[in-house]
């Protein structure tokens, strides 16, 4: 059975200790999952130096509205690059850490990846935050003839469209995509009594890919419900409880909302106060789904203000998986920081570590040589392990959705009751044509969750 | 049932003008006597919020570090005023742009230097709502309201009751012949400036404990000010008021009625605006 030669191969690749191992040929997908071959981690010896210094543009977003989300992946790479330089760096070369700011911006973004390989010399690019961001900057990475590796955008469009079908081999995404977002957040909402649901989405390709997955999904697994209405809110909004009374119009028992940074806070402060949360409550807490709810920055500014008994996940939570290699890296990241590690600092840390090693196996910085290495690879990471698909070079791995807990041990809120579903049956597979539940998969996923 | 919904929107919708209001108040009287459209207006929004938040953090009182923060960025806007604003009347729009747009910068940097770039909150202040026509309407929204009516009392009152009101009317109205019957200009550019900082500061602080502050949370809604001064006519406080309640309400009732397309609204008022009355509702021609 397939669930039970994963976990065998996650024993076996946990006993291997920590760093991050790079294994070729995994199964993924629907198919019988089969470990080929595992390397070992050895000590790699130190010859010829590839280059003084092997060089990493990291592009995010340092300005405007959102700029706490470059400082949050800053952390995980830096915190990445400091521990390799400390250890002796890549077979001898240090690493640097150049930042940029994309401000956000397509061609902004795109200026800076060249700037970063032309004028800096950098020899990989790794970060981005938006999915309109990452779609643009995906096109030039063929021509600049570097590896990217994305830490933080989601859209689906950039695996399933410009990896798989366009074939643009350069760009690999080590982050959750939008299957989280909609898909694993309807295998949670198909758990809970409520069946009129209702979604207050940011109005650009995030919202409307994760509602749509959403629906799709949720349709199919619970016949029963409806979705009653929608509310659309501009980034930046400053009022939402025109949107919020507009949907409970409808009287919605559920709620779907992919809101996230200021947004967030500025929705939760305002449902509070409109009611919105009263409406959506059953016996086991709220039937509230929020993907994004577990990002750290909203963990650490609404605090207890984020009502217990809400779902919420995030692209990663320090709680989750919990090895040996995870609770180090939360450990790192508290020390070096004072905060908890947010989804794409991990995912930051994990892409520092990752280019180490590909150069360590390869001996090289050819970046043909680096594809062959990543392409059906699993990845031992603090979000446990990643296998990158060779078809649309997604790292496909679980994350858990779980309710909020104020528990006055931490300073933060914690997770409870967590719930997941192993990766590739809540992914969407090569060729991207049919939505999840898989049909074959149905029976046995419901009786999972 | 459908007519008490719409009544409840309508009621959002002018709580959400209101805050329009406050911030594109300050905006549009500034222009109105110094003729520079100021980008920074929404940096001083974000200083309010910030500033209050601090304040707040010291002394616990929402009322005391609401109006103490709006009259600090007033002082802001003043300094900014004499030292470099002053520097660029009657020269060429681009100036304009250009140093205000650094200033917004500047002072974007200045608050993530200091407060660091994760949002920050203090708690809620006007907690819970009432229920009217079976639905429920914060109390936040109805304190936005009041707030923004007194502002437009306190403004209309200001300008026709003071003699400050009396020169500021004659500057705007008739500016060469106010200027040869010895007014003193200075003195006015740097007060209006420092009263339209001050909106701008109160507009972030009431906006606080409805949200959050963060780094460049001006940049939003100066745009809406923005939009709010066209329509109702550059320089015109009557106008600014009727547009920004325009502008809530048609977003309001348009997350009601055509939920999909609650963001382009605004903007398709303000093409509406511009193609039929290019120099706004009340603007001059």
């Amino acid at each position: 059975m397939a669930g039970m030669a994963r976990r065998e191969f996650l024993k076996y690749v946990a006993a291997l200790g920590a760093g991050l191992l790079i294994g070729g040929g995994i199964g993924y997908a629907l198919r019988k999952p089969e470990v080929q071959i595992i390397k070992e981690e050895k000590p790699t010896e130190v010859g010829e130096k590839l280059k003084e210094k092997i060089k990493i543009g990291h592009i995010a977003i340092f300005s405007g509205p959102l700029s706490t989300y470059g400082e949050l992946q800053r952390r995980g790479s830096l915190l990445a690059a400091e521990e390799i330089n400390k250890a002796g760096g890549i077979m001898g070369s240090k690493v640097e850490i150049v930042y940029r700011d994309s401000a956000g911006k397509p061609d902004e973004a795109v200026k800076q990846v060249r700037s970063l390989v032309e004028r800096e010399g950098c020899d990989f690019i790794i970060g981005i935050d938006s999915s309109g961001v990452v779609l643009a900057v995906a096109e030039v990475m063929p021509e600049v003839n570097k590896l990217l590796f994305v830490t933080h955008a989601a859209t689906h469009r950039l695996t399933e469209e410009s990896i798989y079908k366009k074939g643009i081999k350069e760009v690999f995404r080590i982050t959750v995509p939008v299957y989280q977002d909609g898909t694993l957040a309807a295998f949670i909402a198909a758990q809970l009594p409520a069946t009129r649901w209702a979604c207050v989405h940011p109005d650009y390709e995030y919202g409307y890919s994760s509602w749509e997955l959403f629906q799709k999904t949720l349709s199919k697994l619970r016949p029963d419900v409806e979705f009653v209405a929608e509310a659309w809110a501009r980034v930046g909004t400053t009022d939402f409880t025109p949107l919020i009374s507009s949907i409970m119009e409808k009287k919605p028992n559920g709620v779907h909302t992919v809101e996230w940074g200021v947004d967030l806070f500025t929705f939760v402060r305002q449902a509070r106060e409109s009611g919105l949360f009263n409406a959506v409550k059953y016996g086991g807490g709220y039937a509230w789904i929020n993907p994004m709810g577990y990002s750290i920055d909203a963990m650490e500014t609404l605090a207890t203000e984020y009502p217990e008994g809400c779902w919420v996940s995030g692209r990663y939570v320090w709680m989750y998986p919990d090895t040996e290699l995870n609770r180090k890296f939360v450990k790192a990241h508290i020390e070096r920081w004072g905060h908890y590690p947010a989804y794409s600092g991990e995912a930051s840390y994990t892409a520092v570590y990752l280019i180490k090693k590909i150069i360590e196996i390869t001996k090289s910085l050819d970046i043909d040589e680096h594809i062959k290495t990543l392409e059906n690879a699993a990845v031992y990471s603090p979000a446990g392990v990643r296998f990158i698909r060779k078809e649309d070079h997604q790292a496909v791995y679980e994350v858990p959705y779980g309710q909020i807990k104020h528990d006055p041990k931490y300073p933060i809120p914690v997770l409870t009751n967590l719930k997941t579903l192993p990766a590739q049956e809540y992914y969407r597979h090569p060729p991207f044509e049919e939505m999840p539940p898989y049909k074959d998969l149905y029976e046995k996923v419901l009786q999972k969750v | 049932m459908e007519t008490a919904a719409i009544a409840v929107q309508a009621m959002l919708g002018m709580s959400m003008g209101m805050l329009y209001w406050i911030v594109s108040s300050g905006l549009t009287f500034t222009f109105g006597v110094t003729r520079v459209l100021n980008f920074a207006h929404g940096a001083f929004y974000m200083f309010g919020a910030y500033f209050t938040l601090s304040i707040f953090e010291l002394t616990q009182n929402y009322i005391v570090s609401l109006l103490t923060a709006a009259a600090i960025v007033a002082l802001i806007g003043a300094v900014s005023e004499r030292v470099l604003i002053s520097r660029i009347y009657g020269l060429p729009v681009p100036f304009q742009l250009v140093l205000t747009f650094g200033l917004v910068l500047i002072f974007d940097d200045l608050v993530r230097i200091f407060w660091g770039t994760v949002p920050k909150m203090i708690p809620p202040q006007f907690v819970g709502s009432f229920n009217i026509f079976g639905r429920s309407l914060p109390i936040f929204a109805l304190y936005f309201i009041i707030t923004g009516i007194v502002i437009a009392l306190v403004i209309y009152l200001l300008l026709s009751k003071t003699d400050w009101g009396m020169e500021i009317r004659a500057l705007t109205t008739d500016r060469e012949t106010a200027m040869s019957s010895g007014l003193n200009p200075s003195f006015l550019y740097v007060t209006s400036f420092m009263f339209g900082s001050f909106l701008a500061g109160l507009g972030g602080g009431l906006y606080l404990p409805i949200s959050s502050a963060s780094p460049a949370m001006g940049e939003h809604i100066i745009i809406y000010a923005f939009i709010v001064t066209v329509i109702g006519g550059l320089g015109s406080i009557k106008g600014a008021f009727i547009s920004a309640l325009i502008i809530g309400m048609v977003e309001s009732l348009g997350a009601f009625f055509i939920p999909w397309m609650t963001i382009a609204l605004p903007y398709i008022a303000l093409a509406f605006v511009l193609i039929l009355r290019p120099e706004g509702i009340f603007g001059e021609k």
